[in-house]
Order: C-alpha cells, then structure tokens, then sequence
C-alpha cells in the first residue's frame, strides 16, 4: 500500500480482565484516526474487527463483545443499521460534503471476528485534528491474559484507503511487572552521573533502593540519575496492591579504562570514550569523556594525546594521524600506557590496523619496533619482518619512571619499499 | 526470550563466579533466545544474539550481561574474582646457552595460578607455560614477568634467564650525553655495533646531509644551536642480507 494518509491513535490500550463474571470489570477503550493533511473528503467507510474468543489473541468472547457500547466524535449521529440496510445505503450514497453529519453502524460477524463497520454518506472532512474518534465502553472480558489484534480498515468508495492494526493488552488487575532496569553505563567514577532506566507497568509505587535505602520514585517515570561513590546494587520495586516486581541492577566504580580512541575517516573526526575517568584530557584540553572532533582541529601529520585517570589508573594514549598518503597504508597507529600506580608497573599496549598493501601490490613491509630510550633497548616487535594486518601487542614496563613512559618508550612503525618503485620509505613514531 | 549460553574460556560459572590470574583474557562467549540484542557491562559493549567478546581482569568486578527485545530484557551476573595466588617458579631456556642463527629457543616457564607473562626483547605478552622463539638479539638477559595480587594490590613477579645468539648483527652500546652551554647545545655519542662483519655502519642526524659517524665503533662528539627535533639514524646491512632493523629507525628525538 502506498504511503499512508492517515494515522491511527489509541489511549492507553488495555484492558484489565475480569476473573469473575458477576462483579466484571468494566473497561474503556479510546481509539481515533487523524489525517496527515487537512482538506479533503475520501473516506466513507471505517471498519473495526474484533477477533473473538477466549485465547490469549482474542479481544473478548462473543456474548462479551455483544455487550459494549459505543459513542463516536461529538456532534455526529450514530444509527444503527441492519447489514441489508447497510448496503442499500452504500447504493444511494450522497456527498453532502460535511453538512449532514450523520454515521450509520453495522455490527455483524462470523467464526472468527466480531465488525463494526461505520458509513458515512457524506463522507469524513480530513482535518489533522480526529476524523473520527470512537469510544468503547463497558467493555468486558475473560479471555486469557496476552495482546488482542484489532485491525482497523478504511475505505473510499468501498477501495481500500488506510489500514491498522490496534494492539491492545489484556492483563490481570493488580498484575505489576519490571520488564527491563539497566544502567547507561555500567562503570563510572566515584560520584559521577548515570542514568537509570526502566520500564514499569502498572505500578501504583515505585521505589528505588540503594545500599537499603529505598526512595519513592514517580510512578510514570522511566528514569533517574544516580551518583555513586562506590560499586552499588540498585534494586527497582514495583507494587500494585499485594503483588510486587523486583529487578536489580550493578553501576561499578572502577578505575580508568579507555574503552575507545580512534580515527573515523568516513566521518573526518577522531572518536573517544572513557569510562570511569576523572579527568579527560585531548592534547592537553579538558574534553567530556565520550565525544569526537574534528580533524581539521589537528595538525596533520601529527599526534593526538589522549591522557585520563581515576582510581589508581593513569592512562596516557597516543594516536597517530597520518598524511593522506601515509593513510593509504595504514588506517590506525596507536599506543596506550597504563600507569598502575603503587603496583610499580604499567603496560603498553600497541595496536594498528593496516591496509592490506602488502598483499595487493607485494612491494611494502611493515614493522613495529619497540624503544627504550633509557635503557637503550631496540626490538622488532614479536620478531616479525611484516606485520599482519591488524593486531595489537602488550608489554609491561617495571622499570620505567612513572609518567615517563610517554616520551621514554617510543613505538615507531617502519614502511619499507622496495628499490624501483618510485616511493620512499618513512617511519611513524609514537 | 533467554539467556540459553554464557561462558567464560569456554566454562560455564555458576554463583561463585569465576576466579582469574591478574590481567588474564577472558573470552566471554554466549548465545540468547529471541533476543534482538545484548549489553555487557561494565563496559558497555554491544552485541547480537550470539557472539564472543574480550576483556582482561585486571580488577574484581561483576560481569553483567542483558539481552533485550523492543519489550523487555534478562540478565545475568559473573562475579569474576582475583585469585592472588600467582607464582612465578622460574624461566628455563632450552637448549641452554648461546645459539645460531635460525635455531630456536623454547623458554619454559614455572607458572601457579596464572597462565601468561611478559618477555622482555620485543616478545610481549606470552600465553601459555611456554614460548618459542628465533632470536635476533645478541645472547643477552631476558626478563620474564607476571602480575600478581589479589582484591588488596596489584604487583608482578620477574625473574631473568640468559638467551640469544653469539653472532646477531646488534646495537651493542649507545651512549648519549647532552650538555648546555649557553644558546648552545654540546653532544657525545657512543656506539657499538657488535657482529657487523665489515659491513659499513652510517649515523647520520637528519639536519644534515653527513654521515656524523661511520664506523661500528666510535664516540663523536657535535655542538648545535636551536631547538628543532631532529632524528638520529643508525644503519647497518650485512652481505648476508641480515639488517640492523633499527638502523634506519631510530628516533632518537634530539632536541
């Protein structure tokens, strides 16, 4: 079907069960249609099918469904009519172009589904507020709890012009449940923000509790912020009347960990994230710990330093954005150090991602060798003449001074060409 | 929807949780029911139905996975524990002593409780109680480290053995000494490049289109002015093709 010209509306959508039929519960269901634009009058037919039953897909059992009554849009007449008369109307259908406001309502069914069908012979005006809303009440039922699927249908001279399908709930009274309560993060620094969501339904009270301590909390929220000092339980109860739904969730305090820094070269920008850090800095400046920037704001060839803390954690990164040409080959170069703190050790951890130069043209290698400027030491990384494509390598550093490493140990990766080739080999220090 | 499969290095845990070496990997594995997707945390990371991740216990922490549909979620909680029991025996090399070009060295390592370390030399982090190696350093000290430590302090052990070659191309001494005078700037360089086999040997600093240095031994000494960074370069290449790798590359930031 093409692109619809109308949108469909319901309040609220379900219906509480009634588990006894001599004190039934009585619901109201409020449903509406609204037209995208306004002007026009190309609708004279909306049909509602109500599948009928007791299983967990059925609106109501047939004496149920009987039952109902209806009110639609104010100012409107409803008659109800017979299915013969219903077509005889059809026949001799006027456009009186809004001025007779009079609809015509034909309940008929079969095996499966109860419909109501309503006719309009003038037709219905398109405007964006309702076209027509229609209001069910004294609606009953004892079918099993689940989701009734009520499709709705228009028509403009008995063609099809707009459909849905209305979900509507059915659930027991007083049945609460949490169907989801999680963190937007998992990790954070001592005291640092994050958010708590859930999803609650049909909760009178909700509260949430933290170390012991519950806080009432609004029953249409789905949220809140927390600020832990330390790794806290959170615990989400809802109750309505004896019946209550628990769920549990963790926000650790951790130290500093650098969970993303990188170039994205689609998006000309370089991407970060840290979790539970402090402090963030990018080459000295005071940066949120989840953002990108552009490019353009580095100097190109060059470095970008990355520096976080938190927790006993210091974490130096060093990113290397090359010139475009260097950029054919490699799509990232990066070195991280980790200070440990009072542990007296940190790590290094390398990681590139390459092109796949070497393989298609056969006439680039690729090395990384490690350096220690102190102690003088020299090494090809894991001993490999060429690098594979992607790959990361880690080391610890005992004897290095603290927040040293940086500048003491260097990472250069080295792209040699072979003689001939009319291109020169160059090296990228971190 | 369910959480039909979760394991840690192909184990499934169960309340207790799972109890790891510091900095081990663990290879987080699961597959879920109905699912649309899954979050772990603590660190956020996003996944399908089915799907493995990585991550290294460097501290306690609680591994929480959800898995959620447009309706609802289910989780499941990994307490992941630091055993503290890491030991370091020792570091075996075989065979012993010096060997030739080519031959291969197996290092052994004594581990309780742990099951990766550190080797010094450009090898990095080595999983597992053994590692194999083709040599290119000049028999020499190799350190061999592992973290340690429980929920209190993280350390790490070390202990050294020697291994390598009698007959690699290296870079056996550098020696660099700066010192200021005024506006000007006084450099000494030493070297010594062992094993080089008459091949020449040029160092040359890359403001200048001279060689400061040629020979596999030496001491030069220079004087400068300004503050440009400049890099040093050592190179040396053997008839028999074998290159000092660091020749060419080192960076030696003079500033």
């Amino acid at each position: 079907m093409e692109e619809q010209i109308f949108s469909f509306f319901i309040e609220k959508g379900e219906l509480l069960l009634s588990e006894n039929p001599e004190s039934p519960i009585q619901n109201t269901l409020k449903m509406w249609i609204e037209a995208k634009e306004s002007g026009g009058w190309d609708l004279d037919e909306i049909v509602y099918r109500f599948p009928k039953g007791a299983g967990p897909e059925d609106f109501a059992k047939e004496s149920e469904i009987r039952n109902m009554k209806c009110h639609i849009s104010e100012g409107w007449t409803l008659n109800i009519v017979s299915r013969q008369q219903l077509e005889k109307l059809k026949k001799e259908k006027k456009r009186g172009r809004g001025q007779e406001r009079v609809c015509f309502l034909c309940i008929s069914q079969d095996e499966k589904e109860y419909r109501y069908t309503f006719f309009a012979q003038a037709g219905w005006y398109f405007e964006k507020n309702p076209v027509f809303e229609l209001e069910l009440y004294d609606v009953m039922t004892t079918a099993e709890e689940g989701c009734a699927q009520v499709p709705c249908e228009l028509f403009y001279d008995e063609e099809k012009c707009g459909f849905h399908t209305y979900e509507i709930l059915k659930r027991r009274k007083g049945t609460v449940t949490i169907y989801d309560f999680y963190p937007d993060r998992g990790a954070v620094a001592a005291g640092e923000r994050v958010f708590l969501n859930w999803k609650a339904e049909n909760a009178e009270e909700l509260t949430l509790y933290a170390d012991g301590e519950g806080s009432k909390l609004d029953t249409a929220s789905h949220g809140c912020f927390v600020s832990p000092a330390k790794s806290t339980r959170y615990r989400l109860e809802a109750k309505n009347g004896e019946n209550t739904s628990r769920r549990e969730t963790l926000v650790q305090v951790l130290p500093a960990f650098l969970k993303k820094f990188w170039i994205n070269e689609e998006e000309g920008t370089v991407e970060w994230e840290v979790l539970c850090a402090g402090r963030v800095t990018i080459d000295g400046m005071d940066v949120s710990p989840k953002n990108s920037r552009s490019l353009d704001a580095f100097s190109c060839p060059g470095k970008i330093t990355l520096t976080a803390g938190g927790m006993g954690r210091e974490i130096v990164s060093v990113l290397y954005y090359g010139t475009e040409e260097e950029r054919t080959d490699i799509v990232h170069f990066r070195k991280t150090v980790t200070d440990f703190g009072d542990a007296g050790f940190q790590l290094l951890h390398v990681e590139w991602k390459k092109y796949q130069v070497a393989r298609e043209n056969g006439v680039k290698t690729f090395r990384i060798v490690y350096q220690d400027r102190e102690r003088n030491e020299l090494s090809v990384i894991g001993g490999m003449d060429s690098l594979p494509d992607e790959g990361s390598w880690e080391q610890i550093l005992t004897g290095t001074a603290r927040g040293r490493a940086g500048e003491l140990i260097l990472m250069t990766m080295q792209v040699c060409v072979y003689q001939g080739t009319g291109s020169q080999d160059y090296e990228i220090t971190i | 929807m369910e959480i039909l499969d979760l394991k840690i290095n192909g184990r499934e845990t169960g309340e207790e949780g799972y109890q790891a070496a510091v900095g081990e990997r663990l290879a987080l594995s699961w597959k879920c029911g109905g699912c649309d997707g899954c979050v772990i945390y603590p660190y956020g990371w996003e996944g399908g139905p089915e799907g493995s991740a990585e991550l290294f216990a460097y501290q306690p922490m609680t591994l929480l996975f959800r898995a959620y549909d447009k309706k609802e979620s289910v989780q499941k909680e990994i307490p992941v524990t630091l055993s503290g029991k890491e030991c370091l025996k020792g570091v075996s090399v075989q065979p012993a002593g010096i060997v030739k070009a080519g031959e291969e060295t197996v290092f052994s390592f004594g581990l309780e409780h742990t099951d990766f370390g550190y080797l010094d030399h450009g090898i990095g982090r080595v999983e597992g109680d053994s590692s194999r190696q083709f040599l290119r350093d000049n028999y020499s000290v190799y350190r061999y480290c592992i973290l340690s430590g429980s929920t209190g302090r993280t350390a790490f052990q070390e202990q050294t053995v020697k291994a390598g070659r009698d007959d690699a191309l290296a870079l056996d001494r550098l020696r660099y000494l700066l010192t200021r005078d005024g506006e000007s700037q006084l450099y000494r360089l030493e070297w010594r490049i062992a094993n080089h086999g008459g091949a020449p040997v040029s160092i040359r600093i890359s403001d200048s289109s001279e060689e400061i240095g040629s020979g596999p031994s030496g001491c030069k000494e220079w004087k400068r002015e300004g503050g440009d960074v400049r890099t040093l370069s050592i190179r040396c290449r053997k008839q028999t093709g074998e290159e000092l790798y660091f020749g060419s590359i080192y960076p030696y930031e003079i500033k």
